[in-house]
């Protein structure tokens, strides 16, 4: 197999290069994982983020501070613009509070108070946290009015706030997502950079006119030219799917069953053979290596984005998504979803696998013969 | 500068920048990525905002229609007062068995089930947004009921003012602007892509810096044969790379705003000094990691791909509270990434029209710049060939 052992040693040649694509992908897709990734086993109430600007220092603004925090998070804010148009931009708080000065004493001295908010706009957290402070206030004044005296209506309002209904968690199968699916959920964007960056070189290099002209004057055929182009290509692809596979379950195996692990490795398996074909095909279409980076980032960027790697698929619209199914990234995240969704697979779930599994593989296949094609019409213009 | 320098520099710069032009594969790809990507973003995330914000919609829930729920009269009243137009807090299912409304939560018809047997109680299949909403009005029941209880036992005299009292609703918060300009929150993404083409254009000093290494290059051993001082060939080409990356960027920026109707807001004036800004540090930056970095050409090709790459993922390109993070955990890392300085003053003009952060972003932009030329110049100086 001449043309495959020449394809493993222009790979080594370019083996630094490679492990430097490697090597940041690889890192890029660690802090992608660790990032993102939440596990919760009992129910626990989604926090809202709040911050509290206190001119007033009194006990009235300690109290605001100790009852929110209760159930929300305190974030800590300094008190100028930068800071706060920062924390809210970002969503790292959903509302400022700011507590006026003499707060306490007017409130104590029957005055009309008022706190003023900064909020992020259209949020639910920012809004529930206000109607908690409001009602918390409403039941100092409550209290008062019972008899009690200011501190013990403040005791008595946060032991009100205390009472709870009892929450318990149904085990319906599904489950919250864990950093093992977070680390495969970015598998479509590193493969595919991956084998690009990698591959290409070596296919571009092998594509020069002259070296084309020559190969074609030899006895050994397209065909299997061809085939060894793309077992060499498989192998490389292979490399990396178990380097990344391996990573994945070496750090975060113990999260999913091994019938999951074997579901989550067929669909990277897929991924890879998709990678590939798309790989071989820019490499017989574009030239410069250059110009395949820049394919590779608008493909593996745009696909991410649309395939609901980068942004979850429930934050696009009906019909992006319908579009996203010509993407074959939107398949393995659909997959991927339905893994992560559940620790028992149901019918209906085994279904959904099935189908992606089979939408990956056809796309392999119709790029691949794309590619094929493209090979077969430089042939014939190098003759 | 002499005229005759002046003329020779005018000379080498337009020949320079009619080669780069030649390339028009590298132009259509520097072009075209952040076009392409700037479009992908505009039909997934631009109108995406909405429900990122958590808007707040009825959570569907079903409850248990036992003989305590129908016993429990100020609950029934209390779901009804909730579920009803005006407050539309939830949508109630009411079922006749136990297994019939876990059976709804299992296949996620609704959010939670209720039980109000001897006590009420809650059960949820995941912990989210919907199921704390749920959790917080039900608690709010509890709690007004206790209340009641409380005032029954040790305050009778006030039981018949309570309602009266609870039902006021004094609002004690005053909804205040924070003075920024109300953009879609998406648009953080577009800044980021941006950046990333700007440093990404640095491919055209990167090619402009090989070819004035004799030792790895012909076209460089062509170019400096020649008695032409060095400084003033890098500073055409410094200038041809820089113009094309601008024009790239203002078709980019037309495109974006005209065309598709991105609101990046900021003045035009503001726009270009950012994108000049980002520019000169994308320059520089190919100029830096051609000549400084040691190794294969392909190989600095990939570190120069892989560096761009990774400074737009510390911006926030391909996680959207990445700058928030490193702003909380290594803040000194926003304040040196050229890819998170392009973007934060993009943000810090157009958004909140804050000058002081915009001009110091630019100006750690053009430092950057400052450096990264000046180290490839001093790496690339008295360099002298016997035979090349």
């Amino acid at each position: 197999m001449p043309v495959f052992k020449l394809y493993v040693k222009l790979l080594k040649k370019n083996r630094r290069s490679v492990a430097t694509y490697m090597v940041i992908f690889l890192l890029l897709m660690m802090v992608f994982a660790f990032n993102g990734a939440s596990s919760q086993d009992q129910f626990q109430a989604v926090k809202g983020q709040f911050t509290i600007i206190d001119h007033d220092h009194g006990k009235m603004s300690a109290a605001i501070k100790k009852e929110l925090s209760q159930g929300n998070e305190f974030v800590a804010v300094k008190d100028n613009a930068r800071d706060i148009q920062d924390k809210l931009f970002y969503r790292q708080v959903q509302v400022i509070i700011t507590i006026p000065k003499n707060f306490t004493n007017d409130y104590m001295a029957g005055k009309d108070v008022t706190v003023s908010t900064m909020q992020v706009e259209n949020s639910a957290a920012s809004t529930m946290m206000k109607q908690e402070l409001n009602s918390y206030l409403q039941k100092i004044k409550v209290y008062e009015k019972e008899g009690d005296s200011f501190t013990n209506a403040i005791d008595k309002a946060s032991a009100n706030q205390k009472i709870e209904a009892e929450t318990s968690v149904l085990n319906s199968g599904n489950k919250q997502d864990t950093t093992f699916y977070y680390f495969f959920r970015y598998v479509p964007y590193i493969l595919v950079s991956i084998i690009l960056c990698g591959m290409s070189p070596v296919i571009c290099s092998l594509q020069k006119k002259e070296i084309q002209k020559r190969n074609n004057c030899s006895s050994y055929s397209l065909r299997k030219m061809n085939l060894e182009l793309v077992l060499g290509s498989f192998a490389f692809g292979a490399f990396c799917l178990v380097l990344i596979d391996g990573i994945g379950i070496i750090m975060w195996g113990n999260q999913a069953s091994p019938v999951l692990i074997g579901y989550v490795f067929v669909n990277t398996l897929l991924q890879m053979l998709v990678s590939m074909s798309i790989a071989f095909c820019i490499s017989m279409w574009l030239k410069s290596p250059n110009s395949i980076n820049g394919a590779a980032n608008i493909i593996g960027l745009g696909s991410s984005f649309l395939g609901g790697i980068f942004v979850p698929l429930s934050f696009l619209s009906k019909k992006i998504e319908m579009i996203a199914h010509c993407i074959p990234v939107y398949w393995y995240t659909r997959a991927n979803e339905t893994f992560s969704k559940s620790t028992i697979l149901t019918a209906s779930a085994k279904t959904i696998i099935y189908q992606s599994y089979f939408a990956q593989l056809l796309f392999a296949i119709a790029i691949l013969i794309l590619a094929l094609i493209i090979s077969k019409k430089r042939y014939s213009s190098a003759v | 500068m002499h005229k005759e320098e002046k003329n020779l520099f005018f000379h080498l710069y337009k020949y320079r920048l009619k080669q780069l032009l030649k390339d028009r594969s590298v132009i259509f790809w520097t072009a075209m990525f952040p076009i392409i990507l700037g479009t992908f973003f505009y039909v997934a995330l631009y109108h995406a905002s909405d429900s990122q914000d958590n808007s707040f919609k009825a959570v569907p829930v079903a409850v248990y229609d036992s003989g305590s729920y129908k016993n429990e009269k100020e609950f029934q009243a209390f779901l009804k007062e909730v579920t009803s137009k005006e407050a539309n807090y939830l949508k109630i299912t009411t079922v006749s068995g136990k297994s019939q409304g876990e059976n709804l939560l299992k296949k996620g018809k609704v959010e939670g089930f209720i039980t109000a047997d001897s006590k009420i109680s809650l059960q949820v299949t995941s912990s989210d947004f919907n199921t704390s909403i749920l959790k917080n009005i039900l608690d709010h029941y509890l709690q007004t009921e206790n209340m009641y209880e409380d005032a029954a036992m040790n305050h009778p005299q006030i039981l018949a003012d309570l309602s009266g009292l609870l039902a006021q609703n004094q609002n004690y918060t005053k909804n205040v602007s924070f003075g920024g300009k109300s953009l879609n929150n998406m648009i953080g993404y577009f800044y980021s892509l941006l950046a990333m083409s700007m440093l990404y254009g640095s491919i055209f000093s990167f090619i402009n810096a090989l070819q004035i290494q004799p030792g790895t290059n012909e076209i460089a051993a062509r170019r400096l044969i020649t008695p032409t001082h060095k400084m003033l060939i890098v500073l055409s080409d410094f200038c041809s790379a820089l113009t094309l990356q601008m024009g790239i960027y203002l078709v980019v920026m037309l495109y974006l705003t005209k065309i598709l109707g991105v609101d990046f807001g900021g003045t035009p004036l503001t726009l270009f000094v950012a994108g000049l800004a980002g520019n000169m540090a994308g320059s520089g930056w190919g100029y830096f990691v051609a000549i400084v970095i040691k190794g294969s050409e392909k190989m600095k090709m990939a570190l120069n791909m892989m560096l761009t790459l990774f400074s737009s993922f510390l911006s926030g390109l391909m996680v959207g509270n990445m700058k928030p993070l490193l702003m909380t955990y290594a803040p000194w890392v926003n304040k040196i990434n050229p890819a998170t300085l392009i973007s934060d003053a993009f943000y810090y003009i157009c958004i909140y029209g804050n000058k002081a952060e915009y001009v110091r972003c630019i100006a750690t932009l053009f430092s950057i710049s400052a450096f990264f030329c000046i180290a490839a110049y001093f790496s690339l100086r008295r360099k002298t060939y016997a035979s090349i």
